[in-house]
């Protein structure tokens, strides 16, 4: 890795509970539906347009997971620009787990969703010498401004050196 | 098929095998995770894994793909995925990893989303490598159809 010079450090000490970000919107259109659930889901009202109508759901829906990947993908993108510039101590972290998901409502090719994110608790306990626990609550609404989906999130983020 | 009336519980059931390769890795890492970790050998070795590993994303989209072949190949009338509960990811995932998943359901429930046609039950999925170890662990509540020609066909009440 080259050598990069940072404005700033921010660590899981400079996080502060409470911290909001909207992460953007994204519009899923059909194909990409239909490509991520050829590979990770089944049954028709996944993976055929037509038959999908006569389905539990009238018509074709995004799998769970391909709604949680498209929110990681907005997250990474958003702390991109977010973090320019910032040594920021939840990017080299992982993600440890997650609490109380659901998915609420059918998102169809189509539907914009917007997602939020908001630091709602962390953990002082250390984990493999420089990491503790952050916790966000995420929720996804669409176009109508209904919630889609909502789930919490655990990651782990760096601590500042001692 | 079998529907969500049909679902015993405390029954388990054991999925099929699957290996991501490092090109599925990547490829998923570039549309949905990008990070080192998941898209870069060299980079992976300095991170928190110490080597490219699956995005925890795809482990639980491929987890689900397990478990609704195996609810087809059992002809379960399987839906998807109402709730999590708790998730969590416990040991990273290598390319050339053998996984595989077991099923625990518990009770049947109805389901919270507004409808009549589909009913939930809690399930435990665990997923792991072949020396056991579990790599993905949740508790969850999975969607059924339910029987409709049943509901259209039996009486409403028993004792009419």
């Amino acid at each position: 890795m080259s050598e990069q010079n940072y404005i700033r450090s921010r660590w899981f000490e400079d996080i502060p509970i409470g911290e909001f970000h909207v992460f953007g919107s994204y519009t899923l259109s059909e194909k990409e539906i239909l490509a991520f659930n050829r590979l990770y889901a089944t049954g028709d009202h996944h993976n055929d347009p037509e038959k999908a109508c006569g389905s539990f759901y009238k018509g074709l829906i995004a799998s769970e997971w391909h709604l949680t990947a498209i929110w990681m993908k907005m997250m990474v993108s958003y702390m991109e620009r977010y973090a320019a510039g910032v040594q920021d101590g939840r990017r080299g972290g992982a993600g440890i787990g997650l609490y109380n998901m659901h998915w609420q409502k059918p998102v169809r090719p189509g539907h914009t969703l917007t997602f939020t994110y908001e630091i709602i608790n962390k953990s002082d306990k250390i984990v493999g010498d420089k990491w503790s626990i952050i916790r966000s609550r995420n929720e996804a609404f669409n176009q109508n401004n209904v919630k889609v989906l909502q789930f919490e999130a655990e990651i782990l983020a760096e601590r500042a050196p001692s | 098929m079998r529907f969500w009336e049909d679902l015993q519980p405390e029954t388990s059931y054991q999925t099929e095998s699957v290996i991501l390769t490092e090109a599925d890795v990547i490829e998923f890492a570039s549309k949905f995770d990008p990070q080192p970790y998941h898209l870069d050998k060299e980079a992976a070795k300095d991170s928190i894994f110490g080597a490219l590993c699956a995005s925890g994303w795809q482990i639980c989209s491929l987890t689900m793909r397990l478990i609704a072949e195996t609810m087809a190949a059992e002809q379960i009338a399987f839906i998807g995925l109402e709730q999590i509960l708790t998730l969590r990811w416990r040991q990273p995932v290598f390319p050339g990893d053998v996984l595989s998943a077991s099923i625990l359901l518990g009770t049947p429930k109805e389901a919270a989303i507004e409808s009549s046609g589909l009913g939930a039950c809690p399930a435990q999925v665990n997923l792991r490598k072949p020396d056991q170890e579990i790599c993905l662990v949740f508790q969850g509540l999975l969607l059924f159809r339910k029987n409709d020609t049943a509901s259209l066909h039996e009486p409403v009440s028993a004792g009419s």
